[in-house]
């Protein structure tokens, strides 16, 4: 089924919205992952992770779950597919994962933010593993992102033997 | 260059549309690469134990009102 060019530009504007709002709420939220981890400053700390958990939860998953179902409706309502493109089915492949290891990764981000609430004396030798870990999970969630919104830009070419049978038939 | 050879020039034969999908662009066999080597690393890390635990979040902290 291929979209109205109306109903498509605005998929599209979700879509390009969602992505890239996705990507500057995970650079906030390595900010804050960064700054709990090399702060010596116990409130400092305290109210990053608390900080991080209505990030993650308020923004980061609505706007992953956004992006990903745009991105499906984008791709099977116009003619580029789901799977004729390379790009567009790395980028199926990067978001995917990417959601998956977010989900994960809430486990300790809550665990930090429940801990961060119950105490005022958070110091730095307190969860070093898990505040570690959030600093490095974002980075990489961080270059998937990028690496997926340079596909959306450049569109480097390149079908697959799906899209070329297709395309013949 | 051989003009012979060359599709371009030879008006009489016909162009036949090729029977096999053409091979996965460049970009795409660097990316499949550079993907499987960071999966790898990823799991030998965490079989390392570098990191699953941390999913656990058992490293301790004294919370006010805590009952041992």
């Amino acid at each position: 089924v291929i979209m109205a060019p109306g109903l498509r530009k605005f998929v599209l504007t979700a879509h390009v919205t969602s992505s890239v709002g996705w990507l500057g709420a995970v650079a906030g939220f390595l900010a804050l992952a960064v700054a709990g981890l090399t702060s010596h400053d116990a409130p400092m700390m305290r109210a990053a992770y608390l900080a991080m958990d209505r990030l993650t939860w308020l923004v980061i998953v609505p706007m992953n779950f956004a992006s990903l179902l745009t991105g499906l409706l984008q791709s099977l309502g116009t003619t580029w597919g789901l799977f004729r493109h390379y790009w567009v089915l790395v980028k199926l492949l990067l978001t995917i994962p990417a959601t998956i290891l977010l989900l994960v990764h809430t486990q300790p981000m809550g665990y930090m933010a429940r801990a961060a609430a119950a105490t005022t004396t958070l110091s730095g030798a307190d969860l070093h593993e898990a505040r570690v870990q959030l600093v490095v999970a974002s980075s990489a969630a961080l270059l998937v992102l990028f690496v997926a919104t340079t596909l959306s830009v450049y569109k480097p070419r390149g079908m697959t033997p799906y899209g070329w049978r297709k395309g013949r038939g | 260059m051989d003009i012979e050879k060359s599709p371009g020039n030879r008006e009489d034969a016909p162009t036949a549309p090729p029977l096999l999908p053409p091979a996965a662009p460049r970009w795409v066999k660097t990316f499949g690469i550079v993907a499987l080597v960071l999966v790898l690393l990823f799991v030998v890390m965490h079989l390392m134990g570098r990191g699953l635990s941390g999913h656990m979040g058992h490293s301790g902290v004294t919370t006010h009102g805590e009952q041992p």
